[in-house]
């Protein structure tokens, strides 16, 4: 019962973290904790998986992801977080894109 | 009030892209009769057969300093390296030129080609590997200088040959063709960009101090010599290249993805002349 409280909070933490992240740049000040880290570098790469999977991946979401890992190994936790939020942000852009794109391309092809 | 300034914004964006509003049910000849339409309309002053020399069509100061290389072309070396290669007798038995056919070394024309047994399309680099493997010998690896030099010399012997071939009545190869285009016209990487939206919708414009060349040409003149790689190299390398510049994640040369992509670039090639190996910045 603890662990699933525990893994709640940790959850609403990470999403509350992301969402300031997305918006704010991180301003809101909360002090990030490894295992918050290590929860969005896991987000980011389920995400990059998608939209590798959709052939849509961006070669700046492994560059992010490489970032917070060696931030983190570092214990720079707000770098880590930081970088791990934009790998995350740019993974699920590219998941958007490649959503958008399955039928977006064709307006482009030219007719007589 | 606010409703008729939205529908008369949404009429107005559909009135202004006439040229773009294309269909991608259209098939693989109705495509290429707009296509060579659209370069026709964007640039009237310059034959569609002009392109093969991609940017150096559209910029006469860039194109004066690219003759001026072309007297000592950077391939050549390729193209010996590529030749000797090709005089090779296999170890099994039988050369390059008995596996290739009729026309062979001249037959770059061919290629890329829907293989109906295959299911796939079968460019002239896998082309040269299965002639190797035939043969006993190991396939070269397809980013290597090995592969692009047998492609140069294959290339240059192919010169003043037209790019000729229709997509089979076959669903595998209208597949592979559809494929490819989604992929042409498909925005992607960081930067949103489809290959579309530097080669045909701001084809003649400037990207910093480059001319962005048309489609209409890219199938051509492959392999090429470019400055920046200091060597011989693939359009599927190219490829590469420019989905890294958008920075979306690139494929190995002769994917899938790529031969399908190359395979529709090249039918909107058609009727243009064979001038490759050539030599680009």
């Amino acid at each position: 019962m603890i662990t699933i409280v525990n893994g709640a909070v940790r959850t609403l933490r990470v999403a509350a973290l992301l969402l300031a992240g997305s918006f704010a740049g991180l301003a809101n000040g909360a002090q990030p904790q490894a295992a918050d880290v290590t929860a969005v570098i896991e987000q980011a790469r389920a995400s990059l998986a998608q939209a590798r999977q959709l052939g849509h991946g961006w070669t700046v979401t492994p560059d992010y992801i490489e970032v917070a890992e060696a931030a983190l190994a570092d214990k720079r936790l707000d770098d880590a977080l930081a970088a791990a939020q934009r790998a995350e942000l740019t993974a699920r852009q590219a998941v958007v894109q490649a959503e958008t794109e399955a039928s977006a391309w064709q307006g482009r092809v030219p007719s007589s | 009030m606010k409703m008729n300034r939205i529908a008369c914004a949404a009429l107005t964006a559909i009135l202004a892209c006439p040229l773009l509003a294309g269909q991608a049910v259209a098939d693989p000849a109705q495509d290429l009769a707009a296509f060579r339409d659209l370069y026709q309309n964007r640039f009237p002053d310059i034959p569609l057969a002009a392109h093969k020399d991609g940017a150096y069509a559209l910029d006469e100061a860039k194109r004066e300093q690219w003759l001026e290389m072309e007297d000592f072309p950077p391939y050549e070396i390729a193209v010996d390296d590529g030749a000797e290669l090709y005089g090779e007798t296999f170890p099994g038995g039988g050369s390059y030129g008995e596996c290739l056919g009729e026309g062979a070394p001249a037959v770059k024309q061919m290629y890329p080609r829907f293989d109906v047994s295959a299911g796939q399309v079968v460019t002239l680099q896998m082309a040269l590997n299965d002639c190797r493997v035939k043969g006993g010998l190991e396939p070269l690896a397809y980013d290597g200088e090995e592969i692009a030099a047998l492609a140069a010399y294959v290339a240059m012997e192919s010169r003043g040959e037209l790019i000729d071939f229709a997509i089979p009545d076959e669903p595998g190869a209208l597949a592979a063709y559809e494929s490819g285009k989604a992929f042409y016209y498909t925005r992607r990487g960081q930067l949103n960009f489809a290959c579309s939206s530097c080669h045909l919708q701001n084809a003649g414009m400037m990207l910093r101090a480059e001319r962005l060349s048309a489609a209409i040409g890219h199938a051509t003149h492959w392999p090429v010599y470019r400055g920046k790689w200091e060597r011989v190299g693939s359009l599927h390398r190219r490829f590469q290249e420019c989905n890294v510049q958008v920075r979306a994640e690139a494929l190995d040369e002769q994917s899938e993805t790529y031969r399908n992509l190359e395979y529709f670039l090249t039918y909107m090639n058609n009727g243009m002349e064979l001038n490759g190996p050539a030599s680009r910045k």
